[in-house]
């Protein structure tokens, strides 16, 4: 595996080189056409926080603490009508990206680009293991596997507190690791035009590695006795080392009537770690754990698209698009020890095999035959195909355990079947648009939506969406209304056993209740409407409204999704009472809410019936956002000041309740989940002569975010773990966090 | 033959007085610049200004500023005559004119690419124009998510959420997913479907896997809200109300009504309700590779 290093000096060198090229040619003009201008802005930034926390760095690309040199640039050079542009951003954080662009005006373009984007997942987690990053996880040195009972039953945390005695008592400790993901992409491109302008050829190439470490769940066995039962769970440090390539072409014809276009998309992933070996924490196994990571993969894909204008300010385009994806990856065994394995049965397949063809065609004809009519009317087709070839597999739980040597022939029934899930979509929409009156407009429209699918509890649903809009746009005022109205049906009988397509020899089905309707493919009656009002009462100020409001009931539903509704209200303000000062501001606030029912069933068949056990649940999400800013000229255009502020809060609300909670279990209140941002930004720039700019700005941010699901949760104090199973847990909570960041910067444009 | 002779040299005669009007009305930049100074510079510098009044590649772009704007002479008389008049040109003015003439213009040489399917798209339904987000003139070279967000601010608060693609930190915008001329996708999205899209920087999602789950393979919107969310990952519920309890039903452990007697500290907390919920477990949710991974533990 290439260590992150090498491949972070190669990509910077090669964006260094891009930079010297650019320089060099600058540097070698003299044609008296030729003129460089541009602007290059250097300084710094400070970033103080009272917390380091991911949740700040997350994208931004700056840890807490520390100063970071600020550069940006923006390098145009042109000599007639051939030009060289070089704009980098950010070039002194992890979120720099520097494009050098050059050609000749409407006749070819070529360019590189550098691009890097960081996303920080958590500063708090702790593990146990060792060899984070890596594809092999170890535990400590000397670490006794043997304290932790066998079959321990319903004793998570005193599991735990035996391992994390273990550890203390082997001198071990936790490990930090910084969940952490990077991109780092390089692309060069080369557009051309030629024929007057007839014929465009496009071909672009694209390498991007994405790098770091995140979290995955991996699960084995409790005891060595059964199959099923107590698992233990352990979230791992899963290495992340993807490389991606890309390639884009293109050829297009294009005349004022006629247009066509050839498009070839390749897109090749590789993962350079395939899976994740990690020794058992809670017990000694046959072998140590393997879990599969995301398999090599390639996609290819060709496009075809084209538009002819007819008479009558009619249009027909078309786009007929094939592509396939395909993973051939060589599987792993059915388990670790290659003893055990065998006890398995052999792969029916050494490798994937798996593909999935897809194809599209679209069709719209598009006609104005009189200025105040249109009409429109599409036709989708969208089919993926899976070819993945169909074998029964045996159902082996982990590696954690030896299995019995009669384990074949006493659970062949737990053999499970790949199936090749895939869909098509047939959909057909006509929209007419009439003008009653100038620049005001009614819209009546119509879909049938038809998806059959593949080994699902309904294989096919067909949908009727009707849609009526009045919108108009004045010179003092805008408004308009929409409403859409949606019924989705079943075309056949929905199949609850069909999950049983993947069990061919099971005699004790482990399927869904037969109430249960999945949301996706369940009958579903839809409502939504929106208006929107804008009114400007002068000619230096705006007033909107938006209100946007939705259902969805699913009515053949007993058990799972119920409803589901979202309500979104936008009030929007903007005014420039002087030519110097433009200030605006907005207000959202957001709703959705879902309600679902349940009933506490096991094996036990007459609790399938038994509607004492049934529970129901509301989740409720509340979300304000606030925005005000403004742009201040002082000084006759010498000095600008930008204030900014946002304020973002959200608050889930999740109510459970049941009739009888003798049989359901206790259903104690949950807590709400929060998360409360404030952001303010000041930023202002003077300029000291006509091209130094001195610029300045400080940002305050606050983040308070409450999850009962993580926060708290440590392994240095197991009594915060769960007490029904072990689980050892990475990821620690987000902190929240104070952060105040300052910056200076100078630009000099010329 | 003499007749047609005559009637050719004739036809030829009277259409001098209409070419030799057509050419009159077309005054050139030049003429555009005496009145427009403040114009001249920002359109010279952009690639409009160097093709059109530098280079231009068919007789269309040589007419320069009025490629776009139409004949100049009209104009220019209408003016002398009253400043208050008829501008007698395509101004490209937002509330003159109807939208469809304005994109009209744009089209006859932008009607390609990203743009060949304009015609009959949401947008162009909902009666905007090209001048609606670009500035021709300015000095934009692309169209901001603030744009967007002028008329799509449901969209604009979810990108304030906790949980967020980078928009607001500028590594991403609306255009990376969205192609607003007209995309192949539903909403306007830029491949022929959702997983598509999604694929193109999320690849290790796309397999196919040895192990499906058929909702992940047909719509990634099954579960996520791919503009923001208040739960991680972009998910549109929590786990396990999103996973369990609306897909999953069978005996034993999804069917429980977990509450907050289930969370860390409450009296009876369980592995399903806290950390990674039911991905602790089920980790591969988007799809298995290993041959004993069709509950997606492995």
């Amino acid at each position: 595996m290439r260590s992150n290093n090498d491949r972070r000096s190669g990509m910077l060198n090669r964006s260094n080189i891009a930079v010297m090229a650019l320089i060099s040619v600058m540097g070698a003009s003299s044609a008296s056409f030729a003129e460089l201008k541009g602007e290059v802005e250097v300084g710094a930034t400070y970033a103080g926080i009272d917390h380091e926390s991911s949740k700040f760095s997350e994208y931004r690309g700056i840890r807490g603490n520390e100063t970071y040199f600020l550069g940006n640039l923006d390098l145009l050079y042109t000599d007639k009508n051939y030009y060289l542009n070089l704009i980098g951003k950010d070039l002194g954080i992890d979120t720099r990206n520097v494009r050098l662009e050059g050609g000749r005006y409407g006749r070819y373009t070529y360019f590189l680009e550098y691009d890097q984007t960081p996303k920080f997942i958590s500063n708090t987690s702790r593990t146990i293991f060792t060899g984070a990053g890596g594809a092999n996880l170890s535990l400590p040195a000397g670490y006794d596997r043997t304290v932790l009972p066998s079959g321990f039953s319903n004793v998570g945390r005193t599991t735990v507190t035996a391992l994390m005695n273990e550890l203390a008592a082997k001198g071990g400790s936790l490990h930090n690791v910084d969940l952490k993901l990077e991109r780092k992409s390089g692309t060069a491109g080369f557009s051309m035009t030629s024929f007057k302008g007839l014929v465009d050829f496009t071909v672009s190439a694209k390498h991007e590695e994405k790098d770091g470490i995140k979290s995955i769940g991996a699960v084995v066995q409790g005891s060595a006795e059964g199959q099923g039962g107590v698992r233990n769970s352990v979230i791992l440090p899963e290495p992340v080392d993807y490389v991606t390539d890309e390639l884009r072409a293109s050829v297009a014809y294009t005349r004022e009537k006629a247009q066509l276009e050839l498009e070839y998309y390749l897109s090749a992933f590789n993962n350079e770690t395939e899976s994740l070996k990690w020794q058992n924490p809670f017990r000694y196994g046959a072998a140590e754990p393997v879990i599969s990571l995301p398999p090599d993969n390639r996609y290819q894909r060709l496009t075809l698209s084209g538009g002819y204008n007819l008479p009558y300010n009619t249009r027909v385009s078309m786009v007929a698009e094939y592509g396939k994806m395909s993973q051939d990856q060589n599987l792993l065994p059915y388990h670790a020890d290659p003893n055990a394995a065998a006890t398995y049965g052999i792969l029916p397949r050494s490798s994937a095999k798996a593909e999935i063809e897809s194809k599209l065609l679209n069709v719209n004809v598009s006609s104005r035959p009189v200025s105040a009519l249109s009409v429109n009317a599409k036709y989708r087709h969208y089919d993926t195909v899976n070819m993945t070839p169909v074998n029964l597999f045996t159902y082996a739980m982990d590696d954690g355990i030896t299995p019995p040597a009669t384990y074949v022939a006493t659970t062949a029934n737990r053999s499970r079947r790949n199936d090749p899930f895939d869909y098509d979509q047939n959909k057909a929409t006509v929209d007419v648009s009439y003008r009653l009156i100038q620049k005001t407009a009614l819209n009546l429209g119509y879909d049938r939506d038809e998806i059959g699918r593949q080994h699902r509890e309904q294989e096919k649903t067909k949908e009727d969406i009707y849609r009526v809009g009045l919108k108009s746009n004045l010179s003092i005022a805008s408004a308009g209304v929409n409403y859409l109205k949606g019924k989705r049906r079943g075309d056949v009988a929905y199949n609850g056993n069909a999950i049983m397509d993947s069990h061919p020899l099971t005699t004790d089905p482990w399927v869904n209740h037969p109430d249960l309707r999945k949301f996706d493919v369940a009958d579903r009656d839809r409502e939504k409407y929106d208006y929107f009002v804008t009114v400007i009462p002068a000619k230096n100020a705006s007033l909107g409204i938006t209100v946007a409001n939705g259902w969805d009931q699913y009515p053949d539903t007993k058990m799972g999704l119920l409803n589901s509704d979202f309500r979104s209200y936008t009030v929007n303000a903007s005014y420039l009472p002087v030519q110097e000062v433009s200030l605006h501001t907005y207000y959202t606030y957001d709703t959705s809410s879902s309600k679902q029912y349940g009933r506490v069933m096991t094996s036990t068949a007459s609790t399938w019936t038994d509607t004492g056990r049934d529970w129901t649940s509301a989740n409720k999400d509340y979300t304000d956002t606030i925005g005000a800013g403004a742009t201040i000229s002082l000084l006759r255009g010498k000095m600008t000041i930008s204030p900014d502020y946002t304020y973002a809060r959200s608050i889930t609300t999740i109510d459970i309740w049941a009739a009888d909670q003798t049989k359901v279990g206790t259903l104690g209140p949950l807590p709400d989940l929060i998360t409360e941002r404030h952001t303010l930004n000041l930023s202002g720039k003077y300029k000291l002569t006509d091209k130094l700019t001195l610029g300045a700005s400080y940002l305050y941010e606050s983040y308070v975010s409450k999850d009962w699901a993580v926060d708290g949760m440590t392994l240095d104090n197991t009594s915060t773990l769960p007490i029904d199973k072990p689980l050892v847990p990475l990821s620690g909570s987000v902190p929240n966090y104070v952060a105040n960041v300052g910056t200076i910067s100078i630009a000099y444009k010329f | 033959m003499n007749r047609m002779k005559i009637c050719l040299v004739t036809m030829f005669i009277c259409s001098i007085p209409l070419f030799a009007h057509a050419d009159e009305a077309y005054q050139g930049d030049k003429a555009c610049f005496a009145c427009h100074k403040d114009m001249k510079q920002s359109y010279l510098d952009r690639a409009h200004g160097r093709v059109l009044s530098g280079a231009p590649r068919n007789d269309l772009e040589a007419l320069g500023c009025e490629a776009c704007h139409g004949a100049g002479k009209p104009h220019s008389d209408a003016m002398d005559k009253d400043e208050n008049g008829p501008k007698m040109i395509e101004a490209f003015k937002k509330d003159t004119g109807l939208p469809e003439d304005k994109n009209k213009v744009c089209l006859k040489c932008h009607e390609k690419g990203k743009r060949m399917h304009w015609q009959g798209e949401a947008h162009d339904r909902a009666g905007l124009s090209c001048i609606n987000c670009h500035t021709i003139h300015g000095a934009n070279r692309s169209v901001s998510a603030e744009v967007c967000y002028s008329c799509h601010p449901k969209q604009r608060a979810e990108f304030q959420r906790a949980s967020h693609i980078p928009v607001r930190e500028g590594k991403m915008t609306c255009s990376n997913c969205h192609n607003p001329h007209g995309g192949k996708g539903p909403s306007l999205i830029k491949e022929a479907s959702v997983n598509d899209l999604c694929y193109t920087c999320h690849a290790e999602k796309r397999g196919p896997f040895l192990w499906e789950h058929a909702p992940v393979r047909e719509n990634c919107l099954n579960c996520h809200n791919p503009h923001g969310s208040i739960h991680q990952n972009l998910l549109k519920l929590k786990p396990p109300y999103l996973c369990q309890q609306q897909c999953h039903t069978p005996r034993n452990h999804p069917t429980n009504a977990y509450s907050g007697s289930n969370i860390v500290g409450g009296t009876a907390s369980k592995i399903v309700a806290v950390g990674k919920s039911c991905l602790n477990c089920h980790s591969q949710v988007h799809g298995s590779n290993h041959p004993s991974g069709a509950v997606f533990q492995r």
